[in-house]
């Protein structure tokens, strides 16, 4: 039997926590005008312009080297820009996937080349990552993707396969995918590679996928004979799969597992703010809201202080994940309740609307980054239990 | 002393001091004479008096581990109440008294009496019980004194309240405070103990911890801990902090709900005997979450001081006045 390391309390430098000011000064002016039914959409919504705005400013690539472009700041600093963002609900999904987890993942298994030419671009937002890993009949279970690049006599590959649920592959520059090359899928996670796939190259066909929501974030992406060179490899090949698993630590701890209900929350407690007077049970769930809010930031910390010493701490950031969007998904269920406790009460529309979207994509937020079942079997391995 | 070297000691001292037969045993101050007569001799007692006052002037942040220890083991007595409590007598530049602590949760005037709520008055020998902006140091023995009968507190009336005065000692916030740092810790042993009882219980042919639906409640009753843990830690680097010891009080609260149940769930029958320790900690919880206000009555208040704030979002409001 083991049990989970306690992790120790962590707090954000001050110099990194010095950053918030400047970034809620250009928040409070791009955001103006944005109704918060649109800044509810979170990290699910994009805007390449409001992506690169940010990377002239510096606030991408802040764990990368100066070298490469990057603020060499490290991820509390990044904690500092993902939570003023995701509160504010600015439209950072062109970014956001390459800025947490590609650009990271090239600075620690790319070549100096590899680095060298990607990692300058991710800093000043002009290129954007989406990533490759589920496939029609590859989900929770991951190790059984089909997507084949066939290495080429004389070097290269040759890819032939289909990813599905890429979110923002439409808006992107490059996919990095978990792709199979040697072995069958009998083969489980052995001869699984990583691979940078520059998506304007002949071959690959996006279709994008309506959510239910209306929006067009996701996308199924087709390989058709694409001929990569062998410099399209990232890391080592047959080593896709732990890769892979080091990568999920970055998404899976962070703020934006917590905030995802954050701008219903802030457009609800408006509302209150602007009422006479307060049910008990609406103030009490505003201070339940509050103190879990508090606990979960904590946690994420904590986690984020793993990353900055090095570690890859996957199994505390699945735990962060699954407690964190168990919250991020009991708010909207819970506003809605309070909402309507009064039957004949009149919520302003953008209440409504924003609470409307918040509630139809409250699901995927357990399921996108690992389902909550696939991560609990993780933490159950974690504990010694598998 | 470091952390982990204070971790250690006070680990060490609740397994030789505070077995499962200690705590099924204390039921009042003559049965927890012995025990504390230990406890009392392992220099905790003023470890967070301030050096100037004889003490090691430690914070409640360093002595957190000491307080986690103790709710692993389920320790009924007041030992952190008393050691806050010593601290504010001594910065108070009063006499510390000898013997136990307890802290009051609650206190009214009533026909000319003082009648207080105190938790784990039955071991008192002294209880600080809030008086206006402050608290007032009171014997016990010159109090009426009735317990629950369920150990959560005891009732006790002074028909005369006299003793020294601590301004400014706030007696719900540091009970609050004590209580979930302790509840934490059962937490943690609820968990520790699951996890081995499910990996040694065999059915179907194999250990039950084993089954996925099993797994996925203990991976749950893990990611509550480590929340509360992380809960308990804001408090303590904050003591002063209405809104951190609230915060900590409503999540540790309701996780102690769904530890306790997936606790019992897991231990199924034998579970629920007298002979298992499981109960000592699975009521700790109990106590626990009944002492010094519920979650709904810290969430009020929290959720009050949100709605009074100025702040542009609630991440600014917990940013700025639980984080230290």
């Amino acid at each position: 039997m083991t049990s989970l390391a306690s992790l120790p309390p962590a707090a954000i430098p001050p110099e990194d926590e010095a950053l918030r000011p400047e970034v809620k000064a250009f928040l409070a002016k791009q955001l103006e005008d944005m109704p918060p039914e649109r800044r509810a959409r979170s990290w699910m919504g994009s805007d390449p312009a409001f992506s690169r705005a940010l990377g002239q400013r510096g606030w991408l690539g802040l764990s990368l080297p100066k070298r490469y472009g990057g603020a060499e700041r490290g991820f509390f600093a990044r904690f500092v820009i993902a939570e003023e963002l995701l509160a504010a609900g600015a439209p950072v999904a062109a970014h956001w996937i390459t800025d947490r987890q590609s650009g990271p993942l090239i600075l620690r298994y790319g070549t100096e080349a590899q680095r060298a030419f990607y990692l300058p671009k991710i800093s000043a937002g002009e290129i954007f990552f989406c990533i490759g890993m589920s496939e029609p009949n590859s989900g929770s279970d991951l190790a059984s993707v089909r997507t084949r690049a066939e290495p080429l006599p004389g070097g290269g590959y040759r890819l032939n396969g289909r990813k599905i649920w890429t979110s923002n592959a439409a808006i992107c520059h490059y996919m990095i995918a978990l792709v199979r090359t040697s072995g069958t899928p009998d083969d489980r996670q052995k001869g699984l590679s990583q691979v940078i796939i520059d998506l304007r190259q002949p071959g690959i066909a996006i279709r994008p996928i309506r959510d239910l929501s209306g929006d067009a974030h996701f996308a199924e992406v087709t390989f058709d004979d694409v001929l990569m060179p062998a410099e399209a490899l990232i890391g080592e090949e047959g080593a896709g799969w732990e890769q892979v698993n080091a990568e999920l630590a970055f998404e899976r701890s962070g703020p934006e597992r917590i905030l995802s209900s954050m701008v219903l929350v802030d457009t609800w407690l408006g509302y209150l703010k602007s009422l006479p007077a307060h049910g008990r049970d609406d103030i009490v769930l505003v201070g339940r809201l509050a103190a879990h809010l508090a606990a979960l930031r904590a946690l994420s910390l904590s986690v984020t202080a793993r990353l900055v010493a090095g570690d890859s701490p996957v199994v505390h950031a699945a735990l962060v994940k699954d407690l964190g969007t168990t919250y991020e998904q009991m708010i909207p269920q819970a506003i809605a309740a309070a909402i309507a406790a009064d039957p004949g009460a009149s919520p302003p529309d953008a209440l409504l609307r924003t609470l409307a979207y918040t509630v139809s994509m409250a699901p995927s937020f357990s399921l996108r980054g690992g389902t909550r079942e696939i991560l609990r079997g993780m933490i159950a391995r974690g504990i010694g239990l598998r | 002393m470091t952390d982990s070297l204070i971790a250690d000691s006070a680990d060490r001292l609740m397994a030789e001091v505070v077995t499962p037969a200690a705590v099924r045993g204390l039921k009042d101050r003559a049965s927890a004479a012995p025990v504390w007569m230990q406890l009392a001799e392992s220099g905790f007692l003023d470890a967070l008096v301030a050096e100037a006052q004889g003490g090691a002037g430690l914070s409640a942040a360093e002595t957190l581990p000491v307080l986690l220890a103790a709710g692993r083991h389920a320790l009924p007595l007041p030992l952190a109440a008393t050691m806050a409590a010593r601290t504010a007598i001594a910065a108070a530049r009063e006499t510390i008294p000898e013997g136990i602590i307890a802290i009051a949760a609650a206190a009214r005037a009533d026909d000319g009496a003082l009648v207080a709520q105190v938790p784990a008055g039955e071991f008192a020998d002294m209880v600080l019980v809030p008086d206006g902006d402050g608290a007032i140091l009171l014997a016990a023995d010159a109090a009426h004194r009735e317990a629950t009968g369920e150990g959560t507190f005891c009732r006790m009336r002074w028909r005369a309240a006299n003793g020294p005065r601590l301004p400014g000692f706030d007696a719900l916030l540091c009970g609050a405070r004590i209580e979930t740092a302790e509840m934490v810790g059962a937490m943690e042993a609820l968990c520790a103990t699951t996890l081995r009882y499910a990996n040694d219980r065999a059915q179907f042919g194999k250990p039950i911890g084993k089954f996925q639906a099993v797994q996925q409640q203990l991976a749950v009753m893990t990611e509550l801990v480590h929340g509360a843990r992380a809960a308990a830690h804001l408090a303590a680097a904050a003591p002063g902090s209405m809104e951190a010891v609230a915060a900590a009080k409503v999540t540790i609260g309701e996780g102690a709900m769904e530890v306790a149940a997936i606790a019992h769930a897991v231990h199924g029958a034998i579970g629920m005997t007298e002979e298992l320790d499981l109960h000592l900690l699975s009521d700790r919880l109990r106590r626990g979450r009944l002492r010094y206000g519920s979650e709904p009555y810290w969430a009020e208040r929290l959720g009050r001081a949100v709605l009074a704030a100025p702040d542009a979002t609630l991440l600014d409001f917990v940013r700025t006045r639980v984080f230290f």
